[in-house]
Parts: C-alpha cells; sequence; structure tokens
C-alpha cells in the first residue's frame, strides 16, 4: 500500500486513500511523510478526506509524523475534517496539536 | 481465520437475538489474519447498528483485540513505541517481531465472545496474558497529548456505553446498547 504524495509550492501533501486502521495503512502513511522529509518538505499536509475510520494504529503514525516534523522545525497539518476522522480528532484532542491547513 | 474451527458457533440469520459468536485464535494467527477476525465481527453488526455507531463500533472492538493481544498475550509496553529500536523501528514493534517468534507468547489464546444479552451487544475479548492494574493503566496513560500510544482505551471508553475490566485485567467486556429498535 502506499499514498500518492504531491508537492504544492512549499508544502507537501499526503492523499491518503484508504482507512488508517491496519498497521500496513500506518506504515504507507509513515513513509509517505518520510518521502516528503527526505525532499526537503517541513510543512506536509495529510488529506483525510477519504478516511472513513481511524484507529490507534493509524492516530499512533500522524503523530510520529506530527514529531518529526516538529524536530525538524516543520509543521504539519490536515485538510479540514470531516465525520468520524474529525470526530476522533477532537476526542483525542489531536486538533489542538495538528492545525487545519484551509488554504 | 482461516478456517470455521475456531468458530465454535456459527449464526444463521440476521437479528440480535441470533448474534452469539465464539472465537478462538492464538496471538500468531491474530498476528497473520487479526484483521479477518475484525471484518468478521464487523458483519456480524450488519443490520444491527446504524452505519456511524458501526464505525465507533468497529474501532471499539478492534482496540480491545489489539490490546488482549499485544499488552495481555506479548506483554508489550506502550511507551516502548516512543524508544529507538535497530534496523529503523521502534522499540515496541522490534520486541513484538521477537515474541511472535517465540512460542510462549506468540501460542497464548485470544478468546472473543460476541452476542446479544437482551439490550446491548456485548463483545468479551479474553486473554492468557499475566493481567495488569487497570488503575495504573489509566494513570499511565494520560500522558502528553504528542505521545504516540495510550489512546486504545480512551477511544473504547468512548465509543461504548459500558466497559469493565475484570479478571486481574485478563477479560476486557465492551457493552453498546442497540440503537436500532428491535
Amino acid at each position: 500500500m502506499e499514498f500518492l504524495t504531491e508537492l504544492v509550492g512549499e508544502k507537501g501533501v499526503v492523499i491518503v486513500d484508504a482507512d488508517l486502521d491496519t498497521e500496513a495503512a500506518g506504515e504507507a502513511l509513515r513513509s509517505a511523510c518520510n518521502s516528503l522529509r527526505e525532499r526537503g518538505k517541513r510543512t506536509v499536509v495529510l488529506d483525510l478526506s477519504k478516511v472513513q475510520i481511524i484507529n490507534s494504529y493509524g492516530i499512533g503514525k500522524v503523530l510520529t509524523c506530527y514529531k518529526q516534523l516538529k524536530a525538524e522545525g516543520g509543521v504539519l497539518y490536515v485538510r479540514p475534517l470531516e465525520g468520524f476522522v474529525k470526530e476522533t480528532f477532537e476526542l483525542l484532542m489531536l486538533d489542538k496539536l495538528i492545525p487545519t491547513d484551509r488554504a | 481465520m482461516s478456517s470455521d474451527a475456531n468458530r465454535e458457533r456459527k449464526t444463521v440469520g440476521i437479528g440480535p437475538e441470533n448474534l452469539s459468536e465464539e472465537f478462538l485464535i492464538s496471538s500468531r494467527q491474530f498476528s497473520e489474519q487479526g484483521i479477518s477476525l475484525t471484518i468478521l465481527l464487523k458483519l456480524e453488526l450488519d443490520g444491527l447498528l446504524i452505519a456511524d455507531e458501526k464505525k465507533r463500533v468497529t474501532v471499539a472492538f478492534h482496540e480491545a483485540l489489539v490490546n488482549a493481544h499485544e499488552h495481555g498475550n506479548l506483554e508489550l509496553k506502550s511507551e516502548w513505541r516512543d524508544e529507538p529500536g535497530i534496523d529503523g523501528l521502534d522499540l515496541f514493534s522490534e520486541i513484538k517481531k521477537r515474541r511472535l517468534e517465540d512460542s510462549r507468547y506468540a501460542e497464548r489464546m485470544l478468546r472473543v465472545k460476541l452476542y446479544f444479552d437482551g439490550i446491548f451487544v456485548v463483545l468479551q475479548v479474553r486473554d492468557d496474558g499475566p493481567g495488569y492494574n487497570p488503575v495504573e493503566l489509566r494513570e499511565s496513560s494520560t500522558g502528553s497529548d504528542s505521545a504516540s500510544h495510550g489512546r486504545g482505551l480512551k477511544l473504547i471508553r468512548h465509543f461504548m456505553d459500558d466497559v469493565d475490566i475484570r479478571e486481574g485485567g485478563r477479560l476486557l467486556e465492551l457493552r453498546k446498547r442497540l440503537v436500532q429498535a428491535l
């Protein structure tokens, strides 16, 4: 499993097109974030609009990406969230850590 | 779940009154095919729960199974996720890999029951691990917001109507009231 990455100006965007509820999906997210960091991107945006379900596997990898970017002076954003993913982010207070990219 | 041998009772028909399943699976099998069990449990809920509730229940069930497998049977500590291991893995993943090759851990069983008690859909997950003190777990899982662990039980408690930890931490029981009119 691989997630598409895009470069939009100074930002790197990860298009997550599968549920983040398995180790394989979590690993794909980690790999995509690392790929953007290795290409010099320090602002990374996660597009989770196609994600229906996220669980602790997925959350853990989102936070790994957040912490790696933060350690390098970077920032992780998410595109506006909806539904179950939004509910889960708010429940775990991830919305306080990871700002929304409204560009 | 490679065969019906692991399925002690088979449900026929759809409806809460028919919901009664038991599964017996080793941690080695769960590691290889665990997602199949999650999907199977999700299918059992078809027709019983509305779509949004089904997502919440599916995640809570998954977290319960993974907790029993990883923290119960394999005795892995959540904080190891934030510690570096070797070969680019975190310490949690490194030790997990080793324990899945060690029959003392990998052959421990998960015993799963899913049934309807007249009001609630009930999921019971038993593991063969040494158990734990739920109070200590609650205290250790209130770390920083960015810690990569400690969220499974929080998700379970939020998405379920009732959560009970018994048998010294070896049995986790989740209860969800059916929202569909019976």
